[in-house]
């Protein structure tokens, strides 16, 4: 099963003409059908992205709809399809960081104190209740740190690069494979082993 | 912490069996073993595996609002954004109007009560500033109306 070949249709590979990238209204924001292609493109793996950052169905669907306003709005051209893309996640992340803030503030119930675990890591045991599916994947990656999650997903999901992924997440690049390689430690400690089923598909 | 700890030259080969769904059954064994002894290719092959198959079948199910709706949306929120500036413009230049307004009837209601009682020239140094307001101030609520509205 080829998941980079099957996933290029909705995550754009970033080998996206340059006249595509820029086309557009003269005055910077994208005309109709430039949106509605880039929207079509591109929609299904930004709010699967957020789900999983956020780890809440419901809130992808209202930020999905804010990110792609916020990018229209925002009027900017971009050299290639890939950058183009990489502003959207860039929002999106934004988004999701924002969200997550807020939620920190305005949690309704205090929080359980427990001085092994930092308040970040509580709130998502949370999020990881309303995970939907409540996979082991979702329940593992409830207890990343949002950044760790928001990586992860960018180069393992998504398959971007190293600078890709700088770009989005606004790290500098060549913090990128330190971080990932925790994140990708501490996902796969928290996976365990794979069982013998799972490994051959 | 120690680059060799970190990084493996093997990993983005591993990375890229694990995205083109050859992992493990489609690489030959000799990167399988590879994998079974690196740490760093363990992980990969592990968290890559994973991460993508849960993405992949995640990615079938997903139901976004159509591009049509979404457009539709945009372009009203759009319009009532700017509905809103213009209309927060237009009443900052309705209040500085006004208030020119009553401070030139003040002044002209002092001149025509008092006018007798007030000195030609202060009546001279409190005419001039009160008509560069008033002109200022038409001439600015067009720019400022064109300045909110303009733009969108």
């Amino acid at each position: 099963m080829d998941f980079t070949g099957l996933m290029s249709d909705a995550l754009l590979s970033g080998t996206g003409s340059q006249s595509q990238a820029g086309a557009g209204s003269a005055h910077g924001l994208m005309d109709e059908e430039t949106f509605r292609a880039f929207y079509e493109r591109t929609s299904r793996a930004v709010w699967l992205y957020l789900a999983r950052v956020t780890g809440d169905r419901q809130l992808a669907d209202d930020l999905l709809q804010e990110a792609y306003y916020r990018f229209y709005k925002a009027g900017m051209q971009h050299a290639d399809e890939g950058h183009r893309r990489n502003s959207l996640f860039c929002i999106a992340t934004n988004l999701a960081r924002d969200t997550n803030r807020w939620r920190m503030r305005h949690r309704d119930e205090p929080l359980p104190v427990d001085e092994s675990r930092d308040e970040a890591l509580a709130v998502d045991d949370r999020i990881a209740e309303r995970f939907e599916g409540s996979t082991d994947l979702a329940r593992a990656m409830a207890q990343l740190k949002p950044l760790q999650r928001e990586m992860l997903w960018l180069a393992y999901a998504l398959g971007s690069t190293h600078a890709e992924i700088a770009e989005v997440l606004g790290v500098k690049s060549g913090s990128v494979k330190i971080l990932l390689f925790r994140a990708r430690r501490k996902l796969a400690a928290l996976l365990g082993r794979p069982p013998a089923s799972e490994g051959r598909r | 912490m120690s680059a060799r700890w970190t990084e493996c030259p093997r990993e983005h080969e591993t990375l890229a069996m694990v995205q083109a769904g050859r992992w493990p059954d489609g690489c030959d064994g000799e990167i399988r073993a590879h994998a079974e002894a690196c740490a760093v290719c363990r992980d990969v092959a592990r968290v890559g595996s994973v991460v993508a198959a849960d993405a992949h079948g995640a990615l079938r199910s997903v139901r976004v609002p159509a591009s049509g709706l979404i457009w539709w949306r945009m372009q009203r929120r759009a319009r009532e954004e700017a509905a809103r500036t213009t209309a927060r413009a237009i009443t900052v230049v309705q209040a500085v109007c006004v208030t020119g307004g009553v401070a030139a009837a003040v002044a002209l209601g002092r001149t025509f009560l008092f006018g007798a009682g007030v000195p030609a020239a202060a009546l001279a140094s409190w005419s001039l500033p009160l008509l560069i307001a008033l002109a200022a101030s038409l001439s600015l609520a067009p720019v400022a109306v064109y300045w909110a509205v303009g733009r969108e």
